[in-house]
């Protein structure tokens, strides 16, 4: 068997351990399809559903208003940009992680990249943890400087999380599982509804 | 090249190839030691499949009560004394409505060694999902409050659950905040039935009770 295998010639060698080392990474995940590209992230429309990990997420307006109390902005003069939103958790725990839940893309004049506020809106008040399977009616917050002009309506990008063992360090659910790897599961144009001294 | 003499005493090379013989040899050699390493593959997986995982050799020592009941832990001896729920909560003057139900658990905690907190606290449905204290208002038991050994406190844990799972729900208690594993963990299943929990959302709404030191 060594002589037949020592005649092979060297590019069937290579080639051989070439199909060898795809079928072993094959057998572990390596051919597997990667992550959609940007451009596969579905585009939605308002008030459509999107099922988003460990949410279940339904927008439905942003509301330009100049100051909500006991919202306070930190640069005098700022307005609040507020993305409307239904979320429900779908997740088995309850969840504190809600300010990577929506994000609004190629808005001009934010002063954050993620909500400054997240508002309970059946409280008036700041929104710290969501329940698994209690929807609540959600306001996200931006402060946005007062020289920065708005569309007719914007973008709205609704992020989710994927379920998997966590790899590199205990997290305390079941199976080491947990919600990791946030990304864009959708994104909808929302028409901005101007409501400057009116509260959300 | 001329093939050189043997070495004195050798007898002389006469064939390099393996006889036959040799080469069954052989290949039931190789073949011996490959099935050695699915054989040690085999095991391995069964050791994975029939071993504990971490999770599991790790998980909380659970102990488990009735209301009423004392349940001692490593730090901290927990009783749940009562459990009552509505659809509306007073707090502070202020009224807390619920897409669901609000569940107040009334409970009895002491620290036995040390200055220990409730820093874990959550109900359990029957489906297996947790729910921590509301984070809508100001907790009067939880939330970085501390207990001093031999000074037992009462007071409310407050949650707020679909009304479908209220009748199905387990109260876990540590001093553990984050990781409550290789600790103890105090259990009690709180015994609300469906009727109550109708009963409960058609009354009026409850005052929230401040915790107090008891005897």
């Amino acid at each position: 068997m060594t002589n037949w295998l020592q005649a092979l010639p060297l590019r069937w060698h290579i080639t051989g351990a070439g199909v060898f080392v795809l079928a072993v990474s094959g057998l572990f995940g390596g051919l597997d399809p990667v992550a959609a590209a940007r451009s596969d992230v579905p585009r939605i429309s308002l008030g459509d559903t999107v099922e988003a990990g460990p949410w279940r997420v339904k927008v439905t307006g942003i509301t330009l208003i100049s100051e909500a109390p006991p919202i306070r902005v930190t640069n005098k003069g700022d307005h609040l940009l507020a993305v409307l939103a239904t979320v429900e958790v779908t997740a088995d725990s309850t969840r504190s992680d809600l300010y990577d839940i929506v994000r609004l893309r190629g808005v001009g004049g934010l002063r954050t990249d993620e909500p400054k506020f997240v508002w309970m809106r059946r409280d008036g008040a700041y929104a710290q943890h969501l329940q698994p399977g209690l929807p609540e009616d959600i306001a996200f917050f931006w402060e946005q400087a007062p020289t920065a002009t708005n569309a007719a309506a914007l973008e709205v990008e609704v992020f989710g999380k994927t379920y998997r063992e966590n790899t590199l360090t205990y997290s305390n659910r079941r199976a080491n599982k947990d919600w990791l790897d946030r990304r864009v599961h959708a994104t909808l144009l929302v028409p901005v509804k101007d409501n400057r001294g009116v509260q959300p | 090249m001329r093939p050189t003499a043997p070495p004195p005493g050798l007898p002389p090379v006469r064939r390099h190839r393996p006889t036959p013989a040799q080469q069954l040899a052989d290949i039931g050699r190789r073949a011996g030691v490959g099935g050695l390493v699915v054989a040690a593959l085999a095991v391995g997986g069964v050791a994975d499949r029939v071993v504990p995982t971490p999770e599991e050799r790790q998980r909380p020592y659970v102990r488990t009560g009735a209301v009423g009941e004392p349940v001692s832990g490593r730090q901290m001896v927990a009783t749940v004394v009562s459990v009552r729920g509505a659809g509306t909560i007073v707090v502070r003057g202020r009224e807390l409505t619920t897409g669901g139900i609000w569940i107040l658990v009334r409970v009895k905690v002491a620290a036995t060694i040390e200055p220990v907190g409730v820093a874990h606290a959550a109900v359990r449905d029957g489906q297996g999902r947790t729910y921590q204290p509301s984070g809508r208002l100001d907790q009067p038991l939880s939330g970085g409050r501390f207990l001093q050994p031999g000074i037992p406190v009462q007071g409310e844990l407050v949650f707020e659950v679909p009304t479908a799972v209220a009748s199905s729900l387990v109260i876990e208690l540590s001093t553990r905040p984050l990781d409550q594993r290789m600790d103890s963990m105090a259990e009690v299943r709180l015994p609300i039935t469906p009727a109550q929990v109708d009963e409960w959302l058609a009354a009026k709404s409850v005052a929230v009770t401040a915790a107090e030191v008891v005897r």
